[in-house]
């Protein structure tokens, strides 16, 4: 199972990359979003009941719609998910870490500058996985 | 990043798939082997079999040419050919037993998938890509700007 989760950038452009990802990937991806819990606590509980559920060799991926805490990214980075910093407005809880495979991402279709269009970042990261 | 407009370029490289898919590239009645192969065997010296007039006659057509502009791209950078190979779904079998991918599909097979059959990234197959298109329109003679 494929974990990304998004953090940083507007809504809207979140959404079109959400959109991206369920429309041209031929990986089924659902949808996860928390909007009640805004602790960290509680927030990273509900992430991992939900990933519990799903199972670690499901055939498909999961995109968190926003993470808002440094404990929800750490939880997707050690079910060996990417982060997705998207572009834009920086997220203030979530910092971008390179080493952990954490990549720049936009709505724009074919990237901008050093930011990977959203199938350009689903290739590097399932070649990242294929690598192990 | 706009798409990029259909021109000559990919008007040529459609029938040169559609001629590989038909297997045209026998020069002579009796031989299965491709023109390249015949020509490699013959040391360079083009040997045309055969048992009447029409098949001694050589058909020099574009669809050859760009066999051979591949043939040489494939020399120069083997992933660049790979790729144009995938893209145009033109001997795309051999590629798949190559890359040990025997579930790869052109049909369901977008540029992603296709780069992950060759184990590169999207960004990477699309600049190997474009790379290959550049090579072949040059041997052609087509210049890509134009379109």
């Amino acid at each position: 199972m494929l974990i990304i989760g998004l953090a940083g950038g507007r809504p809207d452009a979140r959404e079109e990359i959400i959109e991206r990802l369920m429309r041209s990937a031929n990986i089924p991806f659902k949808r996860y979003e928390d909007r009640h819990r805004r602790e960290p606590g509680p927030r990273c509980n509900a992430l991992a009941l939900h990933l519990g559920k799903t199972g670690p060799h499901a055939k498909r991926g999961v995109v968190v719609a926003q993470v808002l805490t440094e404990a929800e990214a750490e939880l997707i980075r050690a079910r060996g998910g990417v982060m997705w910093h998207v572009m834009g407005w920086p997220s203030e809880s979530v910092a971008f870490q390179r080493d952990k495979g954490d990549q720049w991402v936009t709505h724009f279709q074919g990237g901008c500058r050093h930011f990977l269009d959203p199938l350009e970042a689903l290739s590097e990261a399932l070649l990242a996985k294929r690598k192990g | 990043m706009g798409r990029r407009r259909v021109g000559d370029l990919d008007r040529l490289l459609e029938l040169y798939a559609r001629w590989l898919e038909n297997g045209e590239i026998g020069l002579a009645v009796g031989s299965a082997s491709s023109l390249l192969a015949r020509w490699m065997d013959a040391k360079g010296h083009m040997v045309f079999g055969g048992s009447g007039p029409c098949e001694a006659m050589p058909r020099d057509s574009v669809e050859s040419r760009i066999h051979l502009a591949i043939y040489y791209l494939a020399r120069e950078s083997p992933l660049c050919a790979d790729v144009l190979r995938l893209e145009i779904d033109a001997g795309w079998r051999e590629v798949a037993q190559r890359y040990r991918a025997p579930t790869y599909r052109p049909r369901t097979s977008g540029q992603l998938e296709k780069a992950l059959t060759l184990g590169v990234s999207l960004r990477t197959y699309k600049r190997r890509l474009a790379e290959a298109r550049d090579f072949v329109a040059t041997r052609l003679g087509i210049n890509e700007l134009t379109q």
